[in-house]
């Protein structure tokens, strides 16, 4: 079996979850990169947004974008409309998919990137919101993709940057938040759904190799199952190949060990 | 939203200058390819409004009310059976040289 990389594997498990002739709203890097693998395996109707202002571009092999404001994401492009427009369509519903990294994530998909420890005596900055809060607002279908460690899965985030489910039940919509919220967390261990009822992630499926309590050993509270748990198949040679001819020198999947 | 195009062009035309793209297709449930959709109205390069009519319409309107813009709405709206035959009420001379001041405005015809 080939080699993979952890974002490797955190790349094509995402584009796996992108079903053909949706529209996905992603940034650089793991979202991009596993947009255009799902458009070139198995979804070649999907289409991409970027924040920055570009409707369904065609981003050329080994021209992988390294910012959201660029050539490299405008190449093609149906439509290159402001940044405010775009956000605009991503609030009237537009976006079946939006993609976000989390530096910290809760039980309920509520996700932080602004602080470590209090707003007023931070033990670390984080870059903040971006287009992030946005995105965990309007889009229809978020995916969450991060790694697995118990610092970043914790009880209780210490500022909620964007949005997943709040406190849980109805209080996304209590909050006015009439669509969408958090539907996958995907990491390198494990994918997670929320319950469309509680607003809770339920540990749906294993990648392989991994075991149940390598991800409870990993999450910093207590995991909610949904059985039988399934298992993510690991990456084929196809994936990978196309997925390294797109990022050739290795700029997001990381050097192989 | 139907949008109602004097032409459909190729994506490939598209993608050459999405700079100028103003609806994106997400938002669009249909798409009717009508050549002088806008008339009596204009549509910049391809026809000019046909002024003659508006003014006619506009001073009529006034001077006899609702009777006359029942009638109007007779004629051109709830009348034509088709979008053709809507259009030949106008007249194909009209069309024609909507047109023509059309090309002579964008092509630089006028010194």
């Amino acid at each position: 079996m080939t080699k993979y990389t952890r974002t490797e594997l955190l790349t094509v498990s995402a584009s796996r979850l992108l079903e053909d002739g949706k529209i996905v709203f992603a940034g650089v890097g793991i979202p991009l990169l596993a947009s255009i693998l799902a458009q070139k395996i198995h979804a070649p109707s999907l289409t991409i947004v970027v924040e920055g202002g570009a409707i369904a571009p065609e981003v050329a092999p080994r021209w992988v974008p390294l910012s959201t404001n660029e050539m490299r994401v405008a190449r093609r492009a149906l439509m290159l409309p402001s940044i405010t427009d775009l956000f605009l369509y991503a609030q009237r519903g537009f976006f079946d998919y939006g993609f976000l990294g989390a530096a910290q994530i809760d039980p309920y998909g509520n996700i932080n990137t602004t602080v470590i420890g209090s707003l007023e005596r931070p033990r670390v900055r984080l870059p903040g919101s971006g287009g992030a809060n946005d995105i965990a607002s309007h889009c229809r279908e978020v995916i969450v993709v991060l790694p697995h460690e118990p610092r970043r899965f914790v009880k209780r985030v210490d500022f909620i940057t964007s949005p997943g489910y709040l406190s849980g039940g109805d209080s996304r919509r209590r909050a006015g938040l009439l669509f969408g919220g958090v539907r996958w967390v995907l990491t390198d261990l494990a994918l997670f759904r929320a319950d469309p009822e509680t607003g809770k992630l339920r540990l749906k499926a294993l990648q392989a190799g991994v075991r149940l309590e390598d991800v409870e050993g990993c999450t910093g509270f207590p995991v909610e199952v949904d059985l039988p748990l399934e298992e993510i198949l690991p990456p084929t040679e196809e994936e990978l190949r196309v997925l390294r001819e797109l990022d050739w020198n290795r700029i997001f999947i990381g050097e192989a060990s | 939203m139907i949008v109602s195009a004097e032409r459909v062009v190729d994506p490939e035309e598209i993608r050459r200058s999405g700079d100028r793209t103003v609806i994106p297709f997400f938002a669009v449930d249909a798409v009717v390819e009508l050549p002088y959709g806008a008339y009596p109205h204009e549509c910049y390069g391809l026809y000019e409004a046909d002024f003659a009519h508006l003014e006619t319409y506009a001073r009529r309107a006034s001077a006899e009310g609702e009777a006359w813009v029942r009638s109007y709405l007779e004629e051109f709206f709830h009348g034509p059976s088709s979008f053709s035959e809507y259009l030949a009420r106008f007249g194909l001379g009209s069309l024609l040289e909507t047109g023509r001041r059309a090309r002579i405005l964008v092509g630089g015809g006028i010194s």
